[in-house]
């Protein structure tokens, strides 16, 4: 067999599953529900039609858009908090702990709480904020509270909070490996020019590490704002999502086309912001050598 | 002595600009050392895997012996390579590793085996059989490659840039363990290298590359002494280089106005008309500090002023520097405390000389 | 000799920038293991109620979950669909880090763009489009669609993991195999799967635990068989009992392990380079 006969087969080979795979389980699915975006529905189900009432409904009726933007604000929260606990704690880890050792099992220890189930993190925090729960009691014990306050629980602040507890680790994550592979004679030779380590991180290492800040905040900001779980356990009414407005349209409202409609408003959002974060991250990637 | 690589008109592109191969065609006998040599992105690696079979030309044919395997997978042609970072698989001891086709070829354990201990024997590795690569010197490593390439018996070894990882001494000691090798097996060694002085060594065949095509392709003393362009001479080793003009061939002599003087050099086939732009090369351990009193009739002089002596350990460079401006180099050999006595000093005015049987001529190319 | 001097601003910051760093990063430690300590604790409290005061210790929700039919019935189904989904990413996702790192086809940016896409896609869309399909096609809901579901959903992490890997991996070694008479089946399994094993039991493992706690693709594809998260939730929706967070623990220690041992592994792995 001819050589470059012989490569097409093994190319077309490899991919053959994957392709396939993609596009039953990827490609089919969406295109399935970009169609119904376009139906209207009808008692009991819906019926097949091309027309953007879906669409409209969810730009002209407030409690739709007006649950789009609190989505987005959380999830732009949660992306930012994330970030401010978790920068330093990967720049401790990276720079300042001396022994591997020591690195690896600090880095562990962030990894590890992804383990314990997602429900029962979040839900925790329910029992932890809420009327009966750890902090009320400490704060009553110790005098500063004359009763429980039900400041803390169901509302924007508790899915803030419980949130960006869920996405420290995947913040932590990316950072740190950005943080790792600036090579460390760079910092050496800025504070050999006379350049102080304030300056030198602000110049020099906040730069570096900008792909990985740009993923991390990606990636919470975009899986923030499709979660459904906090907002039913810690969110009470403050807190309900676009995923939440989702699934209730794909349950007891029964109206799946304004589901899909939904639904394919989120994933053309969040594929805009992941190419938009692709072309920072390579903008910003600077070849290390 | 007959031909067991033909490459034929092979020509390379890599991506729509890059040209890596031009035309190029190149025979290699049975038992030859032949060795490509030249600055990276000549093209000497490419035609090497092109030879392996990791390459595939875009026009022309690879035959091996009597057979066309351009179109043969590497894996079905009957040559090794010793890969330039050795390419020792780390997850596997050495003595697996030179076992390793062997096993994939499914012959017998023990015939396997005898044929390993053989090699290693060889190679002088029987006891870092059980190592890793990794636990391994470079040296050692380079041994083990060789070894693994080494057992199949192949007709023919592509050696791709052997020793570039070693460290001066060791090179210089597997130079001459390489060529020992190659006398004591008789097998045809095809290697690939940028440092002239592996090429000079050990060859028995230099084939000088530039830009994709063959500049030369000679034994290491016509590429030396002879030198086809310019480019050849400024590779290997170093050159005097004088810009003239053909004024007058008389027989054995052919005389060259360049610049204010008149210099004899030794004709070339290369050059045959008066009036040809030419180029007259000397190269510096052959030409000569004369000194006063000197019969100096047979030599091309000049008057020239000292400016640099550079040491050599067992030759100086002297530095010259002309009245047309340019540069002259001679090299004076340090064999004796008087020799270093009489080194001239810097800025001294002296006489060189240099016999016109020691100059080459080619045409001048105006390149740089 | 002029030797500089530091501006009040390094200074200070030079003095207090370690402390706070240190001080910063153990209280996101501390703020990590909060929810995780409080889990703990209420798991052995002899109270049904998951508030203070603490009434005393206790190990008969540990003792409650052996007997819970239920729950056993749903751990055991989320292992086998952890196990079947892991070996489908794995079957899906090395070929397509290989065809990704090497070969150049029509449509590759868009296949990458596809595969790369669930790993930020929140799970509510993979859940949902996914079911929409399903239904359309008349298949039921049953662990076999979270399975497939699951697959789909993390194939990208294997996908990611081996192909940085293979990016690592020198070629020469491929070359070198097939130089000395390997085929290319053979170049596969002797020398390239043993170097870029740790990618693959990697991202296998993350696999396996992200399909065992996985809820939003989940939550859409389910039949009638409950994976464990998807019996937590309907627990919280009904009422917890403490069981729950005897449940939360006991994962909390068998992943410790997995991880120690994954991680010794690979190290131990690593060493032999």
């Amino acid at each position: 067999m001819k050589h470059s006969t012989r490569r097409t087969f093994e190319k077309y080979g490899v991919l053959s599953a994957p392709l396939v795979w993609t596009f039953i389980f990827l490609f089919v699915p969406y295109i399935l529900l970009f169609t119904y975006s376009f139906y209207i529905k009808q008692f009991p189900t819906f019926t097949p039609a091309f027309q953007f009432g879906n669409y409209a409904q969810i730009i002209a009726d407030s409690q739709y858009y007006q649950v789009i933007f609190r989505s987005a604000w959380i999830a732009g929260c949660v992306a930012l908090s994330a970030l401010f606990l978790a920068y330093p704690f990967a720049y401790f880890l990276v720079f300042k702990v001396r022994s591997a050792r020591v690195r690896m099992i600090l880095y562990m220890a962030v990894i590890v709480p992804l383990w314990v189930s997602y429900l029962l993190r979040a839900y925790t925090w329910k029992t932890i904020l809420g009327n009966e729960g750890i902090l009320n009691s400490f704060l009553v014990w110790a005098g500063i509270f004359a009763e429980p306050s039900d400041l803390f629980l169901y509302n924007k602040f508790s899915m803030i909070l419980t949130l960006t507890y869920i996405f420290i680790p995947f913040t932590v994550m990316p950072i740190y490996t950005a943080l790792e592979k600036i090579p460390r004679n760079l910092t050496e030779a800025s504070h050999d020019l006379g350049v102080g380590p304030l300056q030198t991180f602000w110049n020099v290492i906040l730069p570096l590490s900008m792909p990985g800040v740009i993923a991390g905040m990606t990636f919470t900001f975009c899986l923030a704002s499709g979660d459904f779980v906090a907002p039913m356990l810690v969110g009470g009414p403050d807190g309900f999502m676009i995923a939440n407005l989702m699934t209730s349209q794909f349950g007891a409202a029964m109206n799946w086309p304004l589901g899909s409609a939904l639904a394919m408003i989120m994933l053309v959002v969040v594929l805009t912001i992941i190419s938009l974060s692709d072309k920072f991250q390579r903008a910003g990637r600077v070849e290390l050598g | 002595m007959r031909p067991i690589i033909r490459i034929e008109g092979v020509t390379k592109t890599f991506g729509s600009k890059v040209v890596a191969i031009q035309d190029v065609s190149l025979s290699i006998n049975e038992g030859e050392f032949v060795t490509l040599l030249g600055p990276s992105g000549c093209g000497k690696t490419t035609i090497l895997r092109m030879v392996a079979g990791f390459e595939m030309p875009d026009r022309g044919r690879i035959i091996l012996g009597d057979e066309d395997v351009t179109d043969v997978p590497p894996y079905r042609r009957p040559l090794n390579m010793v890969f330039q970072d050795f390419a020792l698989f780390p997850h596997m001891t050495i003595a697996q590793n030179i076992n390793y086709g062997l096993k994939v070829k499914g012959i017998p354990k023990p015939q396997a085996k005898k044929a390993v201990e053989d090699v290693l024997k060889m190679v002088e590795l029987v006891s870092e059989s059980e190592r890793r690569p990794n636990e391994l010197s470079g040296g050692q490593r380079q041994r083990a490659a060789l070894a693994r390439a080494l057992v199949h018996k192949p007709k023919v070894l592509l050696l791709d840039e052997p020793l570039s990882s070693l460290d001066a001494n060791l090179r210089a000691q597997l130079r001459v363990e390489l060529k020992h090798l190659h006398e004591k097996l008789g097998l045809t060694f095809l290697m690939v290298t940028h440092d002239q002085t592996e090429a000079l060594v050990m060859a028995d065949r230099v084939v000088l590359m530039q830009d994709g095509r063959i500049a030369q392709d000679g034994t290491p003393e016509q590429i030396y002494d002879h030198p086809a362009s310019i480019y050849v001479a400024n590779f290997i080793g170093t050159t005097n280089l004088f810009h003239g003009r053909v004024v007058a061939i008389n027989g054995g002599d052919i005389t060259i106005s360049s610049g204010d003087q008149e210099l004899i050099a030794r004709p070339s086939l290369a050059v045959s008309g008066i009036g040809d732009d030419v180029a007259v090369c000397v190269r510096p351990e052959k030409a000569r500090i004369v000194s006063p009193g000197t019969d100096s009739t047979n030599l091309n002089t000049m008057t020239v002023t000292v400016e640099e002596l550079l040491y050599h350990g067992s030759s100086v460079r002297v530095q010259f520097r002309l009245k047309s401006d340019d540069l002259f180099l001679v090299d004076v050999p340090l064999a004796t405390a008087s020799d270093r006595d009489r080194l001239p000093k810097t800025g001294e005015e002296i006489t060189v000389g240099f016999a016109p049987g020691n100059t080459t001529i080619f045409p001048w190319e105006e390149r740089r | 000799m002029e030797i500089g001097r530091a501006s009040v601003l390094e200074s200070i910051s030079h003095r207090f920038g370690n402390g706070f760093l240190l001080t910063a990063s153990m209280s996101v430690l501390a703020f990590l293991y909060l929810p995780i300590a409080v889990l703990i604790i209420f798991s052995f409290n002899d109270s049904r109620i998951l508030s203070l005061p603490f009434r005393g210790f206790t190990w008969k929700w540990y003792e409650a979950l052996l007997n819970n039919a239920d729950l056993q019935t749903a751990i055991w189904n989320s292992f086998y669909v952890g196990i079947c989904a892991t070996f489908l990413t794995l079957l899906i996702g090395i070929p397509a880090a290989f065809a990704l790192d090497r070969f150049n086809f029509p449509g590759k940016t868009m296949f990458r763009r596809f595969v790369l896409l669930p790993l930020a896609l929140p799970g509510v869309i993979t859940g949902i489009s996914m079911m929409n399909m399903f239904r359309a096609m008349g298949i039921q809901l049953s662990l076999e669609t979270v399975i497939l579901g699951h697959a789909t959903a993390l194939v990208s992490v294997v996908a990611t993991q081996v192909f940085a890997r293979l990016q690592r991996l020198n070629r020469s070694f491929e070359e070198a195999s097939a130089d000395l008479g390997a085929r290319p089946w053979q170049t596969f399994c002797y020398i390239t799967i043993p170097n870029i094993r740790s990618a693959i039991i990697g991202s296998a493992l993350i696999s396996f635990t992200l399909s065992f706690d996985e809820i939003p693709v989940t939550f859409f594809l389910t039949g009638r068989d409950n994976t464990l998260p998807m019996y937590i939730w309907s627990t919280l929706r009904r009422g917890i009992t403490p069981e729950i967070n005897a449940v939360g623990t006991i994962i909390l220690v068998v992943s410790l392990v997995l991880i120690v041992l994954s991680v010794w592994l690979i190290q131990h792995d690593d060493q032999k380079r």
